[in-house]
């Protein structure tokens, strides 16, 4: 199904969700991190019971060396006989599993389905949590090169510093809007954050430094969807709806792109979830863009048109990222994504029952520098 | 150690050999089946001259596992004189500077071992200032 359907009963709708805290896990297994974050999404959706399971994850293959989450994870919830397998797209995994649900409850196959966004980063050292993370670059023509994550961002950042006549001191404002709002968001990594210390930091791989990439961390989330349908017109009004869902590619490595600072998967997955939702860039009151680094977050922004080209670094701080984003929640990989629907889905919710205000978040993943991006429109 | 793969990638990492296409005449590297100007088949070898310019470049601080020996090294994409842009570290650059626009041109250097010290060790392209 490409087209999301006008009828406003085939909308999926979130039942309940959860998020674990982010952090260093290292008493808690994935087994366990992924079947809590299961078992308390459904009890905050009211128990109800599933038809699936979809779990993103990126590196448990590698990291935990484990396959078939699928089993391993529905099962140790408690969920024996429902189906489930994982869904892989680096840091949009998550949001690739959640727009399959998506799609499965929409198109009427799947009548409750759960989304698990799940990551365990901390069983091995750090370095090779970050040596992992390079596997979603080219590992023929770039990772074996000497390219990684981190110096992929950097090629780019240097060339958009370039292009515009910039210099590094633009990306603090980004980097230091996530840190401030993490600090209101109780699941988040606590990284302490001053203009002081981001400016006294060290360079990781010129022009980005520690503070400009999302520290890898372990973390669970999950979000309970059906249809609108199957839900008592009573009870539908308080609901967080999903109003339009598109993902999109761009060349995974760099130098097949032809512009660097132009990221077209971005710009084009954005577009398609507004179009489907039937809303205007000027209609979305929340932005939860990613920011697994500085540079992520303007390309983003720019792409997507929230702000001109060169101006990306210009946050607007009421608006974006009001969760903390990757850069001041801490990254679980695969997860985040659902981290990113949960925790918004939570605050529109907040909004709606406080202030009886509706509102509409847009809500993008993004893995590989802009290789793969995957879009939301959410409304209460 | 992982012998096809270094074997099948022989004539680019040593002779930077990518393609033309035979429809469009875009000249492609790496290679691929399909030609991304155009969108037809690809399959017409090219070797490339090597002369190129920095398109961007960046200095890794803490490099990962098999390359620490040549840490901190540094990394550009280089933007052929032919047009495409390949991925490769920066060599014999001395007290140069690196910068955007810099006249790069290939040379052959080793990249890395394979596993461990008893691994095959692996040469391929990198660039170096014009000489």
């Amino acid at each position: 199904m490409t087209q999301n359907s006008s009828d406003q009963n085939d909308y999926p709708v979130l039942l309940g969700s959860a998020v674990l805290p982010i952090g260093e896990h290292w008493e808690t297994s994935i087994r366990d991190l992924g079947g809590r974050a299961i078992r308390l999404a459904l009890a905050d959706a009211g128990n109800p019971k599933p038809d699936a399971v979809y779990i993103g994850n990126a590196y448990a293959s590698v990291l935990s060396h484990q396959a078939n989450l699928g089993a391993l994870l529905t099962e140790y919830a408690g969920l024996e006989g429902v189906e489930s397998c994982t869904f892989e797209a680096a840091g949009a995994s998550g949001a690739a599993a959640f727009r399959a649900a998506c799609q499965a409850v929409q198109s009427g196959m799947i009548d409750v389905a759960v989304v698990l966004g799940v990551e365990k980063i901390t069983e091995c050292e750090d370095s090779q949590a970050a040596q992992i993370a390079n596997l979603e670059l080219n590992y023929e023509f770039e990772t074996s090169q000497g390219l990684t994550t981190v110096m992929q961002a950097a090629l780019i950042a240097q060339n958009y510093l370039h292009t515009y006549g910039l210099d590094r001191s633009v990306f603090k404002s980004v980097a230091v809007n996530s840190f401030l709002n993490a600090a209101g968001n109780p699941n988040a990594m606590i990284r302490s954050m001053t203009e002081a210390r981001y400016q006294a930091q060290g360079m990781l791989a010129d022009p980005l430094g520690v503070f400009d990439f999302a520290m890898l961390a372990d973390g669970a989330a999950a979000i309970v969807l059906t249809r609108a349908a199957l839900v008592p017109a009573e009870k539908r009004d308080g609901l967080i709806r999903v109003c339009g869902s598109a993902g999109a590619i761009a060349p995974l490595s760099l130098h097949d792109r032809p512009d660097l600072i132009h990221w077209s998967a971005a710009a084009q997955s954005a577009a398609s979830a507004l179009r489907r939702a039937g809303l205007r860039l000027a209609n979305i009151d929340l932005f939860e863009i990613w920011d697994g680094s500085v540079i992520d977050a303007v390309l983003a922004l720019e792409s997507i048109g929230v702000c001109k080209p060169g101006h990306g670094w210009q946050v607007d701080p009421v608006r974006l990222n009001l969760t903390g984003g990757c850069l001041g929640r801490g990254n679980p990989v695969g997860a985040s994504g659902v981290y990113q629907l949960a925790e918004i889905s939570t605050l529109l919710k907040k909004e709606k029952l406080e202030n009886g205000t509706p509102q509409k978040a847009l809500v993008q993943a993004i893995a590989g520098c802009g290789a793969t991006a995957i879009t939301h429109i959410l409304a209460s | 150690m992982e012998t096809p793969r270094h074997w099948r990638l022989k004539k680019q990492r040593y002779a930077l050999i990518g393609e033309e296409c035979p429809h469009c005449s875009a000249k492609i590297f790496p290679p691929r089946d399909v030609c991304p100007e155009c969108g037809l088949e690809a399959k017409t070898a090219y070797q490339f001259s090597g002369k190129g310019e920095v398109f961007s470049y960046t200095t890794m601080n803490d490099a990962p596992a098999g390359f620490q020996d040549h840490t901190p090294y540094s990394i550009a994409l280089v933007k052929l004189e032919e047009g495409p842009i390949v991925t490769a570290q920066l060599t014999d650059l001395g007290d140069e500077k690196i910068r955007i626009g810099m006249p790069v041109e290939m040379v052959t250097r080793k990249l890395r071992n394979d596993g461990d010290e008893r691994g095959a060790i692996l040469y391929g392209y990198k660039f170096r200032p014009v000489l």
